[in-house]
């Protein structure tokens, strides 16, 4: 039993600085690309936003993948930690082999595939509704930010040229770049904590304040072992929006994000930022839009529940052929 | 970077890969202009002065299309809200990839202009080397297709190949002075012909140049 606890840690450690490692130029890429803040600033940002978020609010989406799809709570133990130790492991192999196929998933949508998936193996009661719910919410999350983009853009827009005096202009934007970045950074944490530590937090190996303590702290090392690398590609090669751009999409996501938080949903908070830089992208017509790649895109997206899913139902039905319980 | 999952990086690399993709129809297009370029030495050699002004119709239509195709290729990288890592070279591949085009275009122009048949000599140099061109733009689609497949191993290679032939190319230009020289033309096809060497040439040149982008851009990705 300690090996099960020893290993479910481990690869709640494994999930958290993935996330860290991998989604935290979401948050404040942009403004490092565009020299608002160092690589270093920025660092120190997103680990304190993410940390707060994480500890703050991390406990709604947590409860709902530690319990809210299959009750691990009422599984029995054996059962529980077996569900959630696959599971676990299962969404760890497919981002693994996604990022191997260089394909563009997300990690919530991994692990609620792979709990519903390990829950089935078993007979456990999957909360179908729940998960329905879920799913529509995943929907709604690109196409939601990128309403709230548009939106935010036209209004940004306007406020700052009309009503901002040109000299103020570029200092208020780019505290508000500073801001919203640190908003991102907050809600990634506080949605995207429940992804390393969820499971463990449902089978009791955790309370729910220290799992997402666990949890943030994963994503941390995950930021300052290899994020910083990514920060720093992505903000000065790959990111190339306008500061005001820049801040309308941040604002756009998160509002977005923290939205679903509060209600206790997994988003993936890169289907936020991608859906809010397209909705502010539309200001300028549907050029700016690569359909091709917008295609393999939401093809990715879709595929990964059911992959993960399949990957956590098959493991889980190979190990209790080898052990009972 | 390049394994990265994280969205932004993704969508930069989908950038990249589909600018390549376009290459891949930019290249065939190229290939058009060359085919119709050789289509067009080969009826002047034969004599036959229709199917060279044909062929040389067809070399700038072929042309023409393949500077749509660089148009849309050089508004990609510059308009996206994202754009690829290595959008520098790929903008230098994508132009460079234009010029071959553009020379050969310019070396049909020569030949239309070419009305007097020419020594037996200049003829078979004029032949070796359009199909120099014919074999080195045949191995720039293959280095461009393995590209665009992640073959990155294929496409160093193949660019080798094309290093290789432009090489044979530059004396191949050399054997076709020689020959224009001895052939004591009249000065109007002297000048013509002296120019479609260099013509000949210079588009062998340009997709050497094409094929060290490839390399790059190759390395980079690994």
């Amino acid at each position: 039993m300690l090996l099960l606890v020893a290993l479910i840690l481990l690869m709640g450690i494994a999930v958290g600085w993935s996330i860290g490692a991998n989604d935290a130029a979401n948050s404040l890429g942009t403004a490092v690309g565009s020299k608002v803040l160092t690589l270093h600033q920025a660092i120190i940002l997103i680990v304190i936003f993410g940390f707060l978020g994480a500890y703050f609010q991390g406990a709604h989406v947590t409860k709902t993948i530690g319990k809210g799809i299959v009750p691990l709570d009422q599984l029995g133990h054996p059962a529980a930690i077996y569900v959630a130790l696959v599971a676990c492991l299962a969404a760890c192999i497919w981002v693994v082999l996604a990022t191997y196929m260089k394909m563009p998933i997300s990690t919530s949508h991994s692990i609620v595939g792979a709990v519903a998936g390990a829950g089935l193996a078993i007979g456990a009661p999957v909360k179908w509704k729940v998960l329905f719910d879920i799913f529509a919410c995943w929907i709604f999350t690109p196409l939601g930010a990128a309403v709230l983009g548009y939106i935010f853009f036209i209004i940004l827009q306007n406020l700052f040229y009309r009503l901002v005096p040109r000299k103020f202009i570029k200092p208020v934007v780019f505290f508000l770049i500073i801001a919203s970045g640190c908003y991102v950074a907050y809600t990634w944490g506080a949605n995207d904590v429940a992804n390393a530590t969820g499971v463990i937090s449902g089978v009791g190996v955790l309370g729910p304040k220290m799992s997402v303590v666990f949890g943030g702290l994963a994503i941390v090392l995950g930021i300052m072992t290899w994020g910083y690398k990514v920060i720093e590609t992505v903000g000065s090669e790959i990111t190339r929006l306008m500061p005001i751009m820049a801040l309308s999409a941040q604002l756009a996501s998160a509002v977005n994000v923290h939205i679903y938080t509060v209600f206790g949903i997994p988003v993936s908070t890169s289907h936020s930022i991608v859906g809010a830089i397209c909705g502010v992208g539309l200001v300028r017509g549907m050029r700016v839009l690569n359909f091709r790649i917008m295609k393999d895109m939401i093809l990715c997206w879709l595929a990964t529940p059911f992959i993960s899913g399949v990957i956590s139902l098959l493991t889980l039905k190979g190990v209790k052929l080898f052990i009972k319980f | 970077m390049k394994e990265t999952r994280n969205i932004l990086g993704w969508l930069g690399m989908a950038e990249e890969q589909s600018i390549l993709l376009d290459s891949k129809s930019h290249v065939e297009e190229t290939y058009k202009t060359v085919t119709f370029f050789a289509e067009a030495v080969q009826a002047f050699i034969r004599g036959d002065l229709a199917g060279k002004t044909q062929a040389i119709d067809n070399v700038g239509k072929s042309e023409h299309q393949a500077d749509i195709l660089r148009s849309k290729m050089i508004n990609q990288l510059s308009e996206g809200m994202l754009l690829p890592p290595d959008r520098e070279d790929l903008m230098h591949f994508v132009k460079t990839l234009d010029k071959i085009a553009d020379w050969t275009n310019g070396a049909a122009r020569l030949l239309g202009f070419i009305e007097l048949k020419l020594p037996e000599g200049v003829l078979k140099n004029i032949s070796a080397g359009t199909d120099l061109i014919v074999a080195s733009v045949t191995k720039l689609r293959e280095a461009i297709i393995a590209l665009t497949r992640n073959e990155l191993k294929n496409a160093i290679t193949l660019s080798a190949e094309i290093d290789h032939l432009e090489h044979q190319a530059d004396d191949q230009k050399k054997a076709m002075i020689e020959s224009i020289i001895h052939a004591k033309l009249e000065p109007v096809s002297l000048l013509l012909t002296y120019q479609l060497a260099e013509y000949l040439e210079g588009v062998t040149d340009k997709i050497e140049d094409c094929a060290d982008f490839i390399k790059v851009l190759a390395i980079k990705s690994k």
